[in-house]
């Protein structure tokens, strides 16, 4: 509803003025918060997300803080990228091109920053 | 604007709000300097409360040794409402504790008959009747942190204790007979005096002090009666380590048997979908959880103040229809005939989960005897409510988690109900499953708690057996009041914890120099009709017509489950708060919510209020 829309802008603001602190994952960064490809399949991406939850969990996770931080920032990777992703999210994407992953510019975007090595699908 | 609630990050991990919330080593070098069992209440808060000592007939020198290389373990306790456990990680696998008479599992109970209450742990009870004399206190769970607005609260005046209301939003009145005098006590104090024995116990079988604990907790619990469960551990020295919603219990146990499945070849990888329906004398719960490689991860969640006592309630007035009017004087003689027919009818209910029908026999010593035959199917009639609010339950918690029934791998029916054929059935048809058999209904939660007490203490095993994170959901929404009197999520129900969200509201005035944020938690879309958490007020806003001032609140549960409330004011074309941000820790109330918020109202009206931002 309406108040989310607000929000969105808000945060995307925050981005863009390059502030320190909590930001919305754009699809790209959240696929690298949780080091899978973007082609990865719903199990790899399963995956790469509990092996992050078992380096950040609070539980584990005791060395000083940042461990909120961490596990909120793999939370909401997962989140983005799963199948549970909620609607805010989806009217988020919208806001920014650089997020939809079907873009030219997210293509070029992923190239830069993931193909490194032999790795590289490109 | 948006760095507004960039301040401060949750690198201070700040403690709870009866200052137990100690870090792991400091606690410990804290152990040589506190007395074993001297509780003080004054040291925690300042509430009225009678400060009593309770002392330990196990050790009773301050002498431990507690400067360890070894991490102590936490131990884990389901209290239940009519029977309580308590486990812990012996090594190289859960065992449960048992007291002097050998019992794992023990009746939630407290007797004032003598000068010092004794529980169900520790005391013997000459006769079932004896519980229900008057001296006893019992179903605490189900009155803890209740005002006496509350249902639940009005439903548990047909106990044989007295539970008084004057139905203006405080606390009810709880006292035991004794001598034939109403002597009143607390289900905050009642609770702790049980963990007193259930610590004495533990620490008897353990020979060494016990400090950390986890506590299995009601998915319906708001978080003011997550306060009251972590006062009254403070009041018996317990520090809580986690409360885990207890079906989030029963799906680390089942993914660590999921884990050990695969250690001995005979499970796969993949991801397994279970369902968790748990159901005490108190609760009813369910959760959905996504499990692998040791990691649950807890979809839904969905709970109800529903349990046996209901069946049994029903059950009694079904037997005796005028059993409000016989027992509403409740002297000595009423509460004797009230004991006969609730063991009767409680005995009845647990030979129907076996048998077709059985024989009931009981004379209430008032000149009234009940003689007659009860089936099953009068039963679940009596009780038709209930189940079909069972139901709804699984289907929401099928519904939030996004996940239909033929996703499911497991299907658990645990908790004192679970043999109740009816709940069985229900369960497996709208799960599509038979219902999983790996685990005792009875220990499971348990078991659960006392998993996630050794992995919180950072506790190992070589074998992986430990190797388990339980990633839990929000089983409340929490929000403010806002658009006149309606409830506003910011935080929704089973969003992922840790968790930070946050809404942008504004003035309903010109002018309007104060609002006013009123934090509830709850689903319903009334604001009042959910739980009241505290409220504050935020001052000097620069003079603005209505809809200008932008209001941001946000939301934050951090690791250790604490919420914080942040609130701060920007102006459009600002990006510097015009006032300084507030942060709130909830729950500020501390009784008498259902006062508060009339008060509120009678003080500010519609004056301080805030509405969503609207879209342009």
């Amino acid at each position: 509803r309406s108040p989310r829309r607000r929000f969105s802008r808000l945060i995307v603001n925050s981005r863009a003025r390059g502030r320190t602190g909590e930001e919305v994952l754009s699809s790209s960064s959240a696929y690298a918060v949780l080091g899978v490809h973007p082609n990865c399949s719903a199990a790899e991406l399963k995956a790469a997300f509990r092996a992050k939850v078992k380096q950040y969990h609070p539980d584990v996770y005791k060395d000083g803080g940042g461990s909120d931080i961490m596990i909120r920032r793999v939370i909401q990777a997962y989140e983005i990228l799963s199948n549970y992703s909620r609607s805010e999210i989806i009217e988020r994407e919208c806001l920014d091109p650089f997020d939809q992953p079907e873009s030219e510019a997210f293509d070029v975007f992923i190239n830069e920053v993931l193909c490194a090595g032999e790795g590289c699908p490109y | 604007m948006s760095s507004l609630f960039l301040i401060g990050d949750s690198d201070k991990k700040s403690s709870k709000s009866d200052g137990s919330n100690i870090q792991n080593s400091t606690f410990s070098k804290l152990l040589n300097f506190a007395p074993p069992f001297c509780i003080s209440f004054h040291q925690f808060e300042v509430m009225a409360e009678p400060a009593y000592t309770v002392a330990s007939d196990s050790e009773t020198t301050g002498e431990e040794k507690s400067s360890s290389a070894f991490p102590e373990i936490a131990i884990g306790i389901d209290i239940g409402t009519s029977q309580c456990s308590v486990a812990i990680w012996n090594g190289s696998q859960v065992e449960l504790l048992r007291n002097t008479r050998n019992q794992k599992l023990m009746r939630s109970y407290v007797t004032f008959k003598d000068e010092i209450p004794s529980g169900g742990v520790s005391y013997q009870l000459s006769h079932e009747h004896e519980m229900l004399s008057g001296a006893a206190i019992f179903n605490m769970k189900r009155l803890i942190g209740r005002v006496d607005t509350d249902p639940v609260v009005h439903a548990s005046k047909s106990l044989p204790f007295l539970v008084q209301t004057l139905d203006i939003g405080v606390r009810p009145f709880i006292a035991a007979l004794v001598n034939n005098i109403w002597r009143s006590t607390t289900p905050e104090e009642v609770l702790a005096i049980y963990l007193v024995e259930l610590r004495v116990m533990a620490e008897s079988r353990l020979k060494r002090p016990i400090r950390n604990v986890v506590l299995s907790i009601p998915v319906s619990f708001s978080r003011f009666q997550l306060t009251r469960i972590e006062r009254a551990c403070a009041m018996a020295g317990l520090h809580v380590l986690r409360l885990m919603p207890e079906p989030t219990a029963v799906a680390l146990l089942y993914a660590q048997q999921q884990q050990q499945l695969i250690h001995d070849n005979m499970g796969s990888g993949s991801e397994k979908i279970a369902l968790i329906f748990n159901m005490g004398a108190g609760y009813c719960d369910v959760a959905v959880t996504a499990t692998a490689g040791g990691v649950s991860h807890i979809k839904a969640l969905t709970g109800s103040t529903i349990g046996g006592e209901d069946f049994l309630q029903n059950m009694m007035r079904h037997l005796l229809p005028d059993y409000d009017n016989l027992f509403s004087s409740r002297g000595v003689n009423e509460i004797k005939s009230m004991g006969l027919l609730r063991v009767a009818t409680q005995d009845a209910i647990h030979k129907l989960s076996f048998e077709e029908s059985v024989q009931i026999d009981v004379d209430l010593g008032n000149g009234s005897r009940i003689c007659r035959k009860v089936n099953r199917e009068e039963f679940e009639e009596v009780n038709q409510k209930i189940f079909e609010k069972c139901e709804s339950l699984v289907i929401q918690c099928l519904l939030d988690a996004k996940v239909q029934a033929d996703d499911l791998t497991d299907v658990m029916v645990v908790g004192g109900c679970s043999y109740i054929p009816k709940l069985r059935n229900l369960v497996k048809s709208i799960c599509k499953r038979e219902l999983y058999k790996g685990m005792n209904p009875f220990e499971a939660a348990v078991s659960g708690t006392a998993l996630e007490g050794a992995v919180a203490s950072g506790i190992s095993d070589p074998f992986g057996n430990l190797d388990l994170l339980t990633i839990q959901a929000t089983p409340l929404g929490i929000g403010i009041r806002a658009n006149g009197n309606s409830f506003v999520p910011i935080i929704p129900r089973n969003t992922t914890m840790p968790a930070r969200k946050e809404l942008v509201f504004t003035t309903v005035r010109d002018n309007q120099t104060e609002v006013l944020i009123v934090v509830y938690e709850g689903e319903a879309l009334k604001a009042e009709e959910n739980h009241l958490l505290g409220y504050f007020k935020i001052t000097g806003l620069p003079p603005a017509p209505k809809g200008v001032p932008e209001i941001n609140v946000c939301m934050d549960i951090d690791a250790s489950n604490v919420l914080r409330v942040l609130a701060g004011v920007v102006l459009p074309g600002s990006q510097q708060p015009v006032v300084p941000v507030m942060e709130v820790r909830m729950p500020t109330v501390d009784d008498g919510h259902g006062w508060c918020a009339e008060a509120l109202h009678r003080a500010y009206g519609s004056n301080l209020d805030l509405v969503t931002v609207q879209k342009k």
